[in-house]
């Protein structure tokens, strides 16, 4: 098997990554590059718990093919949230309103809210709960997470003054 | 050969990563250097891991050339890529003002994640029963263009679908754009998906339709459901019969009786055929309230 | 309630892991794999049931980067239960490390441990097997049919505590109690209800599968890091199914993600402990979320016939209840779990004739285990539905026939004595119950005064309105113990050493707060370590709803005690007597004077300065008492007509659970498990064919909740103080997932006329019932 080299952008550091084309992007953060945040809760895309950001969007690690990453992509992946603003001031967010329990699916939803307020400032209830369908939490009942968002939203809308 | 060597993962799948529509195509000519077309990956990586699709040799990954990435409007019509995202159909205005239906229903496909990792083409290829977005192609009367070096195909959408997973594609082909009539002036198209719950649904029975009201009476009814045959149907006989109808609470049980008769769906994980039969006439019935009301 | 003064303990401060969760850090058993720990891979059986005639595991085993394949032929065949409970357990001896009999599709057949997953797979494919497959039991109701296949045929099966089983006629366990005459009591009703319900299967689906690694170290002991909520049974299981002594085994149990009772039992640790010991290589086996279904543990189904009598004043005559509950192929807590059905549930309302029989049969399915609610959900839905039928029937508002009959403070029940945990139980009088104020406050949220009959209902989309009352317990009393260590640090900190393990709770927040409560120190001063069997006292676990409850006395009194050295040692500090000083803001202060001394100066004091010693010490509890925790839950709903669907509005919990410790995380256990009921009453079920496979095992098609579908939700905490508890504190993490099956069910009936007695509540069922034509009610 030919193996592939990328250079990604990830969590604001160049890395390197050497490895088989379709190997799941998840295996390749988690064991190649040793970034265990990332979760595998289902391994078949329903989950959630895998959740990082390529350029900007939202994907699931389980289900992506490392290969289809291009190089210079940005990745981030929960370990890189506490170097941004949004990341910060959301993990204040979850904290205070103990959304999160057991914690497992923590670093994909909290990748979810962290593309989601990159992306608007200001989501309504409904843009909320829709951004955040594909991340399953089986402790909280998603009220306190749901709350956390808003929080952090409104936060960071206030401190950017947008 | 050892046991190892004959089990593939995920590993052993060799791919290439072509950068434009002629170079995708030539790899897809050579039986040496052909692939099974990657996009988002959201249904073939699952079906892969799960063993319901035997893992390929290699695959072709089309996620990023960028001809099959546009959506341009023309006339009468609207052209979107194969390699669209459900995230840009929901999000394109030029999708929602002429098919407003697949913007519709591409926006109830799993979460933001899978929105935004899966294609119009993966869709289609899958050829699911339950594929979301089938149902509002085929009110279109669009077509699909499939590309090989050879030239180019197209094909009636109606007639893409040839049985349960198995779609009018020859080996060396690539889908590249589909081409959608518009919706004309005075119609209206509605979308429905009853499923277990809301987010990641898949269907028990969904549809789309498309119509117009005229002068008291339906002049125009396409109507196409999903998960009730092995692949999503229009259902001509009743479109033909409510043409002309008025839109009252005789006709409305008139036409639900008819798509009961009309559809021959099973029973399996998701429902039983009975309800499938049963709610696939109450799905175009409200459809058809639908349309009477939006058309005044 | 009078009002008392805290100063840690009933706020919500901050989850004292909360950021190390939202940082991402490594904490999981998955995070902490070393890179050369070989994978386990399990080969299972393809048949319900079936003997292996012939195995063949040379290939497998010959395979370069195998390094073990352990199946029948090659390990102790020791009986045991997988059911993670006290000693003797309650539950059966029926399960070994492997068997050459097949019980249910999923059956372990054979292991392999190899340096990647690719090889383990391919290892398993080289693994020859032949099977004589036998006549399986497939039904909860053909389990004990005359001439049923007989599931446990071998002769080590047996029960390890005096209670009935009987393995010929796959009866794994039965329970009978009866009070008063029950049948007297049916006569003298005026109106009478005889309804079957089925609780269909259900899974815990904690996000994290169950995972564990082990290695053995130099000094020959097994060490296990595993996703447990139980680390203390785990090691003695585990050496047991062994066949070696528990000094030789550690358990460690870092972060879990998600437990819900599934984590109460040895699913994958023996095998690990065997291969370390085989292999003498780290080795990890992780569930994938398809065995996590099929071969991990389930809510025990069950078929229940409920009667109620009752007279047309309201007074309920009689209360009679009747479970077959389905324990799958092994016995793993049914028993315990049966018997939660009548001592969790019945003592809700007072009745002088009280009719219960459990009877837990073995079938060739997957084996049910402890799951939050453990069996009080199971019966809590053919109570409260049965309760509504009979208010109608004697034409009483449903809330006020409940707020009439139900149990109250000073109340007691004939049946906390006879019915335990697979023995007597403990008499107990009701100490504190806010269910009244529950009743009350969620009816006002939710807005019961407007409700209608569904008579008076009509139109495409109907609305209705349903609730139900719940009881559980807090620990199990006179069986359960709990222990803390406390010792104390230079800076003042403490080190607070833990048995019991938070599985995501907040237990180690909830159990830190009550320390520095004690202490008179700040939250921020206790580091919390829990759990580890050489490094932690004895903990039962997080089960049965004790850690706050029980747990939390161990640690009260663990720090009463480690407080009063520190007083004793300021008081020499200061040249005062002991009882002349006291503890404040981390200092010890004289009563009557200006004198103080940090709790920094009193721990080096006593470390290096004169009578040296360790201020420290080790507690441990066991309760007499398992005060319930009430609450009342009120749901609305809206039924499409057209299509059967059914769409829950808005759900209102109101609890009491005494005086919560943290009640934000207490607020957080009523939500979890709420969701946790209602998409277990909504869209969660298990598909079987004819063969008793399970034919959707994922998230693709086992639906859960997400937020896209969350209903308007309010939690209310209506507080009360249980004097028995720490710092008022009684339980509440699983009686929230009592509640949705009965409320919804109670809501669409109140909304459209059809009662479903089984679940889920699927537009499928509505639409029968919408045409009269409902099935009766049946199994799987």
């Amino acid at each position: 098997m030919n193996k592939i080299t990328r250079s990604w952008i990830v969590n604001g550091e160049p890395r390197e990554a050497e490895f088989a084309p379709v190997r799941r992007l998840l295996d390749v953060l988690r064991e190649d590059l040793g970034l265990k945040g990332t979760k595998e809760g289902c391994g078949e895309g329903e989950c959630g718990a895998c959740t990082v950001i390529v350029n900007g969007q939202p994907v699931l690690a389980c289900l992506m093919a490392a290969g289809q990453v291009e190089d210079q992509a940005e990745i981030v992946t929960v370990e890189g949230l506490e170097k941004t603003e949004t990341g910060r001031i959301l993990q204040q967010a979850y904290i205070e309103k103990g959304a999160a329990q057991c914690g497992f699916c923590i670093p994909g939803m909290i990748v979810s809210s962290y593309a989601l307020l990159e992306q608007h400032a200001h989501p309504d209830a409904g843009l909320i709960r829709e951004s955040h369908a594909g991340n399953i939490c089986r402790c909280t009942g998603y009220e306190k997470i749901v709350e956390a968002i808003q929080t952090a939203a409104e936060r960071r809308a206030g401190n950017t003054g947008s | 050969m050892s046991p190892v060597s004959t089990l593939k993962t995920f590993e052993d799948i060799d791919c290439t990563f072509p950068k434009t529509l002629q170079e995708a195509l030539e790899l897809m000519a050579d039986e040496k250097t052909r692939g099974v077309p990657l996009a988002g990956g959201t249904d073939l990586m699952v079906q892969w891991e799960s063993g319901a699709l035997p893992m390929p040799e290699r695959v072709i990954n089309v996620k990023s050339i960028p001809e099959l990435r546009e959506i341009s409007e023309a006339d009468n019509e609207v052209v979107i890529g194969g390699s669209v995202t459900h995230m840009e159909l929901r999000q394109s205005s030029a999708v929602r003002r002429a098919v407003p239906s697949l913007a519709e229903a591409a926006a109830t496909i799993g979460g933001f994640q899978i929105q935004i990792m899966g294609t119009l083409a993966g869709s289609v290829a899958n050829a699911s029963p339950a594929g979301d977005l089938a149902p509002s192609l085929l009110i279109t009367d669009g077509t699909v263009t499939l590309a090989g070096v050879r030239g180019e195909r197209e094909v009636k959408l109606t007639e893409f679908w040839k049985g349960y997973r198995e779609i009018d594609r020859q080996p060396d082909e690539l889908i590249v754009r589909f081409r959608l009539p518009r919706l004309p002036e005075g119609h209206y198209e509605s979308w429905r998906k009853l499923g277990a719950r809301k987010a990641q649904a898949i269907s028990k029975v969904m549809g789309s339709s498309r119509g117009r009201m005229k002068d008291g009476v339906v002049s125009c009814f396409k109507v196409a459901l999903g998960s009730i045959a092995p692949t999503a149907v229009r259902l001509y006989d009743v479109e033909q019969w409510i043409v002309g109808q008025p839109i009252h609470d005789e006709t409305l049980k008139e036409a639900e009786q008819r798509v009961a008769d009309a559809v021959k769906p099973i029973g399996d994980i998701r429902s039983t055929a009975e309800y499938r039969k049963w709610v696939s006439g109450r799905l175009v019935r409200l459809f058809l309230e639908e349309l009477a009301a939006r058309s005044g | 309630m009078k009002k008392r003064n805290f100063k840690v303990v009933n706020k919500p401060l901050r989850k004292i892991d909360a950021m190390t969760l939202a940082l991402g850090k490594p904490s999981y058993v998955g995070d902490l794999k070393p890179r050369d720990a070989l994978i386990i891979k399990m080969l299972t059986s393809p048949h319900a049931h079936a003997r292996i005639t012939s195995i063949d595991i040379s290939e497998a085993e010959q395979m370069p980067g195998v390094h073990a394949v352990l199946y029948y032929g090659n390990v102790p065949r020791i009986v045991h239960t997988t059911a993670g409970q006290g000693y003797p357990e309650p539950s059966p001896y029926d399960t070994f490390m492997f068997d050459s009999k097949m019980r249910f599709v999923g059956d372990r057949v054979a292991a392999v441990a190899a340096e990647t997953e690719k090889i383990a797979e391919a290892a398993l494919k080289a693994i020859k097997v032949e099977y004589e497959v036998l006549p399986a039991v497939l039904h909860i109701e053909d389990a004990m049919k005359e001439g049923a296949p007989v599931i446990h045929d071998e002769p080590e099966a047996r029960a390890v505590i005096p209670v009935p089983y009987d393995k010929d006629r796959n009866m794994a366990a039965k329970v009978d109690m009866d009070i008063g005459e029950f049948e007297k009591g049916m006569a003298e009703a005026d109106a009478t209800v005889d309804h079957r319900f089925y609780n269909h299967y259900g899974q815990h689906c904690p996000v994290e599968p169950h995972v564990s690694m082990a290695w053995v170290d130099r000094e020959d002991r097994i060490i296990i890091t595993t996703s447990t909520q139980v680390p203390f049974h785990c090691r003695r299981i585990v050496a047991q199914t062994l066949g070696i002594p528990v000094r030789r085994v550690r358990v460690i149990k870092p972060r879990i993600g998600g437990g819900f009772g599934a984590k109460q039992e040895i699913v994958l640790e023996d095998v690990v402990a065997m291969m370390a010991l085989r292999t003498r290589k780290p080795v990890y086996w992780e569930y994938t979320r398809k065995e996590e279904f099929i071969s991990a543990r389930t809510r025990h189904p069950m078929l229940m016939r409920i009667r109620i009598g009752a007279k047309r004043d309201g007074t309920i005559t009689a209360l009679g209840l009747d479970c077959l509950s389905n324990t799958g192929w092994n016995g793993s807590q049914g028993l315990t779990v049966v018997c939660n059905c009548g001592s969790k549930v019945l003592p809700l309302y007072r009745c002088e004739h009280i009719h219960f029989n459990g009877t837990v049969v073995y079938t060739n399915l997957p084996a049910g285990g402890a799951y939050r609610g453990y069996g009080a959900t199971q019966a809590a839905f053919a109570l409260e539905c049965a309760m509504d039928e009979v208010a109608e029937k004697i034409g009483m508002d449903p809330l006020e026939f409940r707020a009439m009959n139900h149990i109250k403070s000073g109340d007691t029940s004939p049946i906390f004595r006879a019915l335990g945990e697979g023995r007597e139980g403990v008499d107990q009088a009701i100490t504190s119950c806010e269910l009244a104020r529950c009743i009350k406050a969620g009816a006002r949220e939710i807005g019961w005064r407007k409700r209608k009959p569904h008579s008076d209902k009509k139109g495409r989309f109907r609305r209705g309105l349903g609730m139900a009352c719940l009881m559980q317990g807090s620990a199990i009393p006179e069986i359960d113990m709990g222990a803390a260590t406390l010792k104390m640090n230079e800076d003042g900190s403490f080190n607070l050493l833990l048995g019991a393990t938070d599985l995501g709770t907040g237990s180690d927040t909830v159990l830190a707060q009550i320390a520095a409560e004690t202490l008179g120190t700040d939250l921020e001063q206790i580091i919390v370590y829990s759990s580890d069997t050489d490094m932690t006292p004895f903990d039962v676990g997080a089960y049965a709803s004790s850690t706050t409850y029980l747990s939390g006395q161990a640690v009260q009194n663990v720090a009463e005690k480690v407080r009063k050295q520190i007083l004793k040692v300021g008081a020499e500090m200061l040249d005062r007597k002991p009882s002349e000083v006291t503890v404040q803001d981390s200092k010890v202060v004289e009563k009557n004077g200006e004198g103080q001394v940090s709790f920094s100066e009193i721990a080096l004091y006593s470390m290096y300065n004169t009578n040296q010693f360790q201020i420290g010490d080790i507690s441990s509890k066991i309760v007499h008492h398992s005060p319930p925790p009430f609450a009342a839950h009120f749901a609305e709903v809206e039924v499409d007509t057209l299509t059967g669907r059914v769409q829950l509005i808005k759900y209102v919990a109101a609890a009491d659970c005494g005086t919560p410790i943290h009640p934000k995380l207490a607020e957080g256990q009523v939500e979890g498990a709420v969701m946790n009921g209602i998409t277990y009453a909504m869209t969660e079920q298990y598909l079987f064919n004819d063969k008793g496979r399970m034919t959707n095992p994922g998230f693709g098609e086992y639906k859960l909740f997400t937020l896209r579908d969350l209903p308007e939700m309010k939690t209310i905490l209506v507080p009360s103080y249980e004097k028995t508890g720490p710092y008022g504190a009684k339980s509440i993490a699983e009686i929230g997932i009592n509640g949705p099956m009965p409320a919804i069910g109670n809501a669409i009936y109140n909304a459209c006329g059809v009662r479903l007695r089984s679940g889920p509540f699927t537009a499928e069922k509505v639409w029968q019932g919408l045409n009269g034509n409902l099935p009766e009610v049946k199994s799987e």
